[in-house]
């Protein structure tokens, strides 16, 4: 397990590496686990090896939002699972990054307990997105009359999607862009794109974030295997 | 001489530059008129000639005194234009121009030895041209004083010596004393003149500073708004810094203490570890709720008006709360009206709730919290009812301050920071919320918010209905034995412009088709009594053959969509959206129009 920080608070890094060590022990991947801190994204790219299984990514950078550093970072570390971390977390930016395909947004005001359960989601290749967020996109969707509801939305993940659009509704809440899911699951990228605008069209959502948020609200994110 | 008294005493300008302008102006004044006047002056000094020579004076000497008349005024002419002009001082270009008036005066003057030669019919005429002469000079000279005194002085004197000294009878001497008397006006009218013109001026020049004022005051005041502007920008960046460069320091600290409570240790270094972990985590809070405060206050936070439905809020708020209260024994219970919605922020409505529901619970030792959503006019009111100790009536509107903390002397800080009522007030006042609080010591308390509604929002709607067009007017029918999607249904479609009937079985549908001209029917493929939507269909069709219909289905198995293209109705998997469902119908509408249409042709 590689995991890569990006963040120009120095102060925090040997912080996130400890947790790092604490959660990758308690997920079982301790052993293996090569922690690597940079300061900016140019030292990101400057390294020689960028297989990286994690990113953890800060959302303020100095010089680019935190939307440029992402885009920056899924198209330099293929195949990485990028997390944000933020010292703020505005409804706005919360979903703007999820819905360009992070596989999280922790924000820095959390406890220690709270980030490490937290992390321990992302290195699971879960999603994680604050509960606050999570509840307020939940209390303001629409929802047609005949919605499939919470308590069914599993058994309709498991019988009514097939197991391709399952996998790619998996890796697209796990964070992974649409290339990436892609070129894992030897299809096209436009083919990604289909069974994700049909899957959207099943939960009754739009897009990304809001078939995560209505996943999670489920607690149906284990069905999806 | 004195010219500069003039400036300071009339202006009470005490400030050089202001003098030496006013003096400028006075000069300036005085040039214009003497260059503006010299066909009047030469036209003078022609007739007094004449009459001079008429009256028996010498005509050398008259041409003489001519001659060098009219040299002084030329000359006299050329140099002020050039004083005028001149970067010498001041006080001394007036001085010379006085000079230059005095000997113009003095050449003037000097027309009076003529009456020795003349008698007294022309001495009376030569006076009266003289004197309007001196007369006239008042309102070219007035804006130098001396220099009028000069000029006029200079012709009264020897009118008044050749008056008084060539005397005959009183006639004489009493054009002599006028002569005088008349000097004394000139010089007092000059004086007034004077003061009018200084006056003017120094209105002319108040009114330019207080236009200049009116300029620089308008400059600094936008002036002072960028800096109001700039100050809120750096205010709002100085935040967001804070929030960000404090968390980071913070964020380590909370880090490494929790790797450090799981490290192995001694009991006495374990207590130390978590009374840190204690430390931290309530800085953590306190910080939070600060900054909190803080961007509220900077007007930072600009909230996301949606309608929010109050079940899913409280549902969500009470379930996350539940583990606390039960482990403190107690109940907590919520209700709301069904359906009910507000118009609200979500994240910083459930942030008001949950702060009142950590209050409650904090303050709530037996008994039960209750949270509970109610229709109050407009409004949707929102109420968290304890049973805890209660408020003394007194101590009631101080709840909302920040850091009051009630039931605390002891000011322990793991009790909270006093914040917490204190983020409410703001929220609430940010989103337009009525708070209430009702308290009775050792009964319990119950804080209310009056939440605005879509009802109250809805004059500018948030998103616009897309309208469909060639649904306009349709008659559909749905048939669906559950009334909340009949009703959905309703309310989607009749947004459309459709004309909507209702069914809950095929007995009323079969009503519907006989009263209403139906054209579409979207039917369920579940309906009650063990029917499904294709038989439905089939039936509906006997009674109106060709009517177009839709089927919609959670099941949409290949065997079943097989079904439903024999029987040619189109299948739509649940759930459906608008627009999904506005282009089938559209779509259905179309087909068996371009169904039918060949058949009439034939």
């Amino acid at each position: 397990m590689r995991v890569l920080l990006i963040d120009d608070h120095e102060l925090v890094w040997k912080g996130t590496q400890r947790l790092c060590e604490g959660v990758a022990r308690v997920t079982g991947t301790g052993a293996e686990l090569d922690f690597a801190a940079v300061r900016d994204l140019e030292d990101a790219l400057a390294l020689p090896d960028r297989e990286f299984d994690l990113v953890l990514l800060d959302y303020h950078l100095p010089g680019m939002s935190g939307l440029q550093a992402l885009h920056a970072v899924q198209g330099a570390f293929e195949g990485a699972v990028v997390c944000m971390l933020s010292a703020e977390c505005g409804r706005d930016s919360v979903r703007d990054v999820l819905e360009a395909g992070a596989a999280g947004f922790i924000p820095k005001s959390y406890g220690e307990a709270e980030m490490s359960a937290a992390l321990e989601l992302v290195l699971r290749h879960k999603t994680y997105v604050p509960a606050e967020f999570l509840f307020a996109e939940d209390v303001v969707r629409d929802r047609s009359a005949d919605e499939v509801r919470n308590e069914d939305l599993k058994l309709f993940l498991i019988n009514d999607l097939s197991p391709r659009q399952r996998q790619v509704l998996k890796l697209a809440l796990q964070g992974l862009p649409n290339k990436i899911i892609a070129r894992q699951l030897s299809i096209a990228e436009g083919t990604v794109k289909v069974h994700l605008s049909m899957v959207y069209r099943a939960l009754g959502v739009r897009n990304r974030v809001g078939a995560l948020c209505r996943v999670l609200q489920a607690d149906a994110v284990a069905t999806l295997g | 001489m004195q010219w500069q008294p003039w400036a300071e005493e009339r202006l009470g300008v005490a400030d050089a530059l202001t003098d030496e302008a006013f003096d400028r102006e006075r000069l300036s004044v005085l040039v214009g008129y003497s260059a503006a006047l010299r066909f009047q002056m030469t036209t003078i000094a022609l007739v007094i000639s004449g009459i001079a020579h008429a009256g028996g004076a010498p005509l050398l000497q008259v041409l003489i005194w001519l001659a060098g008349t009219m040299l002084v005024r030329e000359t006299r002419a050329f140099f002020l234009l050039r004083l005028s002009r001149s970067s010498a001082p001041i006080a001394e270009r007036l001085r010379k121009t006085t000079a230059w008036t005095l000997a113009l005066g003095a050449a003037y003057g000097a027309s009076s030895i003529f009456m020795l030669h003349t008698d007294r019919a022309f001495d009376a005429i030569l006076t009266m041209i003289l004197m309007s002469l001196s007369a006239g000079a008042v309102s070219t000279t007035f804006t130098l004083v001396p220099a009028l005194v000069a000029f006029a002085a200079s012709i009264a004197l020897p009118l008044f010596v050749l008056w008084a000294f060539g005397s005959v009878d009183w006639i004489d001497w009493a054009v002599a004393g006028l002569v005088v008397l008349f000097f004394g006006v000139q010089v007092r009218f000059a004086g007034q003149n004077m003061r009018m013109f200084a006056d003017s001026y120094r209105m002319r020049l108040e009114n330019s500073r207080l236009l200049s004022d009116l300029t620089a005051e308008r400059a600094r005041l936008a002036a002072a708004r960028d800096a109001a502007v700039a100050a809120d920008l750096s205010k709002s960046r100085f935040l967001a810094a804070a929030s960000h460069d404090l968390r980071q320091p913070l964020q380590s600290l909370a880090l490494n203490s929790g790797a450090l409570s799981r490290m192995a240790m001694s009991e006495p270094s374990r207590e130390i570890a978590n009374d840190i972990g204690v430390g931290i985590d309530a800085l953590r809070r306190m910080l939070d709720a600060l900054l909190d405060i803080s961007q509220l206050e900077a007007g930072a936070v600009v909230p996301d008006l949606r309608p929010i439905s109050v079940e899913r809020l409280l549902e969500g708020l009470c379930l996350r709360q539940l583990p606390a209260v039960q482990a403190k024994g107690l109940v907590l219970n919520w209700h709301s009206e069904q359906g009910a919605s507000v118009f609200s922020d979500a994240q910083m409505l459930q942030r008001v709730l949950s702060n009142l529901l950590d209050n409650a619970l904090k303050f709530t030792e037996r008994g039960s919290i209750e949270l509970c959503a109610r229709r109050v006019g407009e409004r949707i009111e929102l109420t968290v009812r304890d049973t805890g100790c209660g408020i003394d009536e007194a101590d009631q509107a101080l709840v909302f301050e920040d850091l009051t903390q009630l039931h605390n002397p002891r000011r322990d800080r793991a009790m909270g920071h006093g914040l917490g009522l204190g983020i409410v007030r703001r929220l609430c006042r940010l989103l337009g919320i009525e708070v209430g609080v009702e308290s009775r010591l050792g009964e319990g308390t119950c804080f209310s918010l009056r939440v605005p509604t879509s009802a109250e929002a809805s004059v500018a709607p948030s998103e616009a209905a897309p309208s469909h067009p060639a649904l306009v007017a349709r008659r559909v029918l749905v048939l669906d034995d559950d009334e909340g999607v009949r009703s959905a249904y309703s309310v989607s479609l009749g947004s459309m412009g459709c004309v909507v009937s209702v069914a809950a079985d095929l007995r009323q549908a079969e009503a519907a088709l006989g009263t209403a001209d139906i054209e579409v029917a979207l039917v369920d493929f579940r309906l009650a009594e063990n029917m499904n939507g294709l038989e439905a269909v089939a039936r509906l069709r006997q009674r109106s053959p060709g009517l177009v219909a839709l089927i919609v289905s959670a099941d949409t198995s290949t065997a079943l969509r097989e079904l439903a293209a024999q029987e040619g109705v189109p299948m739509l998997r649940k759930p459906v959206s608008d627009a999904l469902l506005a282009i089938a119908i559209d779509n259905a509408l179309a087909e068996a129009e371009s169904a039918r249409r060949p058949a009439q042709g034939v």
